[in-house]
């Protein structure tokens, strides 16, 4: 069992955001015996914050509701916030764009937009990137699974990307807007590199969904290769491996927002 | 700032949609980034005082309904 600690800040925060909204402390409480009891349990869509709040993490309330906490050592975790999903989800700290293309995404989206039965949070994401007069071009990453050397694996999807999935990208408008493929590389051997890989093999571009698998590696980072949008991702000091992605561009296609 | 806040108003009622709206994206960036300094030094603190307080936890919900609510 994962044993809590509110911290001041914590308090402060539910007495202004939940405190007398016998819903909201109701929902709060049973999320919180969840998180008791596994932290990174799919409900609470656990993940890592980015950039300087880095050393943070979320789980959800309710939409638009996120406690904000820190792991502590022994199986502890101290709650210091209650943040909305602007707050947690700022692409501003680790994002830049460049001529309407993305160039650096954090794991906080990869959440989002792999919350595709939750359309809450993808609405929220792409509206983001929407909000941005320079993004032009914004993809869909869907997973289709995810495990961790931590062993928080899902059969189908899981909603925490333990140990932080920073990447940064470039994505080029794809040729034909459609449905591509994504592989992952372990890079392991290389800390941080700025390769590209550029593929434009035609023969890739309309396969379905061919993965990718390996074992995750404390520490390594991970190299994905958009095929065949001329795409190229960068994991670093990632603790976790995805197995698998689809990528969908999102920009010319408004209904594709809430899918 | 010479400018009072209706005439900052007046100002901003008299840009172009395309300004009005880079207008308010810097705004909506501008307080989230505002947020998030104060939850970075709201972190700051709960650190502190984890290192300063006894801090007791658990991880039975009744007591810890009782620290936050006190009842």
């Amino acid at each position: 069992m994962t044993q809590v600690f509110f911290s001041s800040t914590f308090k402060r925060a539910f007495k202004k955001r939940i405190a007398g909204q016998k819903e909201l402390e109701e929902k709060f409480w049973k999320r919180l015996e969840i998180f008791t009891a596994d932290p990174f349990d799919p409900r609470l869509r656990t993940h890592k914050l980015s950039g300087r709040l880095s050393e943070l993490w979320s789980f959800s309330i309710a939409y638009d509701l996120r406690v904000i906490f820190c792991f502590q050592p022994q199986n502890r975790a101290m709650f210091e916030n209650i943040g909305s999903h602007d707050e947690v989800l700022c692409l501003a700290d680790d994002c830049a764009f460049q001529n309407g293309i993305i160039v650096g995404i954090g794991s906080d989206d990869f959440q989002s937009a792999r919350n595709h039965d939750d359309p809450g949070e993808g609405t929220y994401l792409f509206g983001s990137l929407r909000r941005s007069a320079r993004v032009e071009a914004a993809f869909e990453l869907k997973f289709f699974g995810e495990f961790s050397e931590d062993g928080f694996a899902s059969e189908r999807e899981t909603f925490a990307v333990a140990g932080g999935l920073n990447a940064q990208m470039r994505i080029s408008q794809p040729a034909d807007g459609g449905k591509e493929d994504v592989g992952i590389e372990d890079d392991a051997e290389k800390s941080v590199h700025d390769s590209c890989r550029r593929s434009s093999t035609k023969a890739s571009r309309f396969a379905s969904d061919r993965v990718s698998q390996f074992k995750p590696r404390p520490s390594a980072s991970w190299r994905m290769s958009f095929s065949p949008s001329r795409a190229d991702v960068f994991h670093q000091s990632s603790r976790s491996a995805v197995r698998s992605f689809n990528t969908r561009c999102l920009a010319c296609v408004g209904s594709c927002l809430t899918n | 700032m010479s400018a009072t806040f209706a005439t900052l108003v007046e100002s901003v009622r008299s840009c172009s949609t395309e300004e009005k709206l880079e207008l308010k994206s810097l705004l909506e960036r501008a307080l989230i980034e505002e947020r998030r300094e104060e939850i970075l030094a709201d972190h700051r603190r709960s650190i502190a005082e984890l290192k300063t307080r006894k801090p007791k936890f658990s991880s039975s919900i009744s007591e810890l309904k009782k620290s936050l609510t006190g009842k």
